[in-house]
């Protein structure tokens, strides 16, 4: 019985978190910080970094690859959905790894996943064009993921503090009433 | 943060010296620009002279058209198909500009195409 409840729940937070992920994806497609190509803040990064932090691995992939599918959909296309779906993965990967890892906050696991990110989207760049034309861009891709994975970081290890409190907080609400229900059920 | 976020960062920042320093070994020394090397999908398309004028036209045939012009501004994409226009928007690389010898290069990612200023060999 306890079980679709719980589903119900992990699909509502999937979808609400996947709708967040694609929102602040297209803010940032809205305005882009700087002149140079491939560099953004990576707000939607830390919708991932929740589902690092808070979520399981199948779920935390799950929202990778919704996220990438569904905005590469609504905004970028194909070639832009194979850009992003390399970042994506390599990025994943990195920050699970790193978050298993003790004694690293949140921070590194953002700035490795920006770091991997970049490096994911650079390698598919290289593929299409050859790795010395865009050899110019590398340090600089580098330097700004450092930088918004820092800034990424910072803002969901707040939220993540929040979110998760809140989330126990209401777990024990919701259990406190089923196991209301249970006594009255028996009664 | 914690120690091992910094170790992270200095990561970043070792990749980023690193491609730096790959960046300055394999760019142009004070060689003087004679030729454009245009390169389609990563294979070398033509070698043009930067003295004569003339528009080079690929078109892939799958939609993706690019005009490349060579004149005494330089060499320029003109025209491209691809959305994001930041080749066509790079403007001309002009081969007595010293800032042309960090950045030698148009990049059209949608579309393939790469143009890059090449030297008197040596």
């Amino acid at each position: 019985m306890n079980k679709p409840r719980i589903a119900t729940r992990k699909l509502t937070e999937l979808a609400l978190l996947t709708a967040a992920a694609l929102v602040l994806g297209y803010v940032e497609y809205l305005i882009p910080i700087s002149g140079v190509p491939g560099v953004k803040l990576g707000l939607s990064n830390m919708v991932l970094l929740y589902a690092v932090a808070l979520l399981d691995k199948r779920n935390a992939c799950l929202l990778m690859i919704l996220k990438v599918g569904l905005s590469g959909l609504l905004f970028g296309g194909f070639s832009a959905m194979i850009y992003s779906f390399a970042g994506g993965v390599l990025s994943l990967a990195v920050m699970l790894l790193l978050y298993s890892i003790k004694g690293m906050s949140l921070i590194g696991v953002s700035v490795g996943g920006a770091l991997a990110h970049n490096i994911g989207q650079i390698l598919v760049a290289a593929c299409v064009v050859g790795f010395r034309s865009i050899l110019f861009y590398v340090p600089i891709l580098m330097i700004a993921a450092v930088i918004a994975g820092i800034l990424t970081g910072v803002t969901a290890k707040l939220l993540v503090a929040i979110l998760s409190k809140r989330k126990d907080g209401q777990e024990t609400i919701e259990e406190t009433k089923r196991d209301d229900k249970a006594e009255k059920d028996e009664k | 943060m914690k120690r091992r976020d910094w170790l992270i960062i200095g990561c970043g920042l070792l990749l980023a010296l690193l491609a730096l320093g790959a960046w300055l070994l394999l760019s142009p020394h004070k060689s003087a620009f004679s030729s454009v090397t245009v390169y389609v999908n990563g294979q070398v398309y033509g070698i043009y002279p930067l003295d004569e004028e003339q528009t080079i036209t690929i078109d892939q045939g799958n939609g993706k058209l690019n005009v490349i012009r060579i004149d005494e501004h330089g060499v320029c994409m003109e025209r491209s198909s691809c959305k994001n226009q930041l080749c066509v928007n790079k403007g001309c690389l002009d081969p007595n500009n010293d800032e042309t010898l960090l950045d030698n290069w148009i990049v059209c990612l949608p579309n393939g195409v790469t143009v890059e200023l090449t030297g008197g060999e040596g």
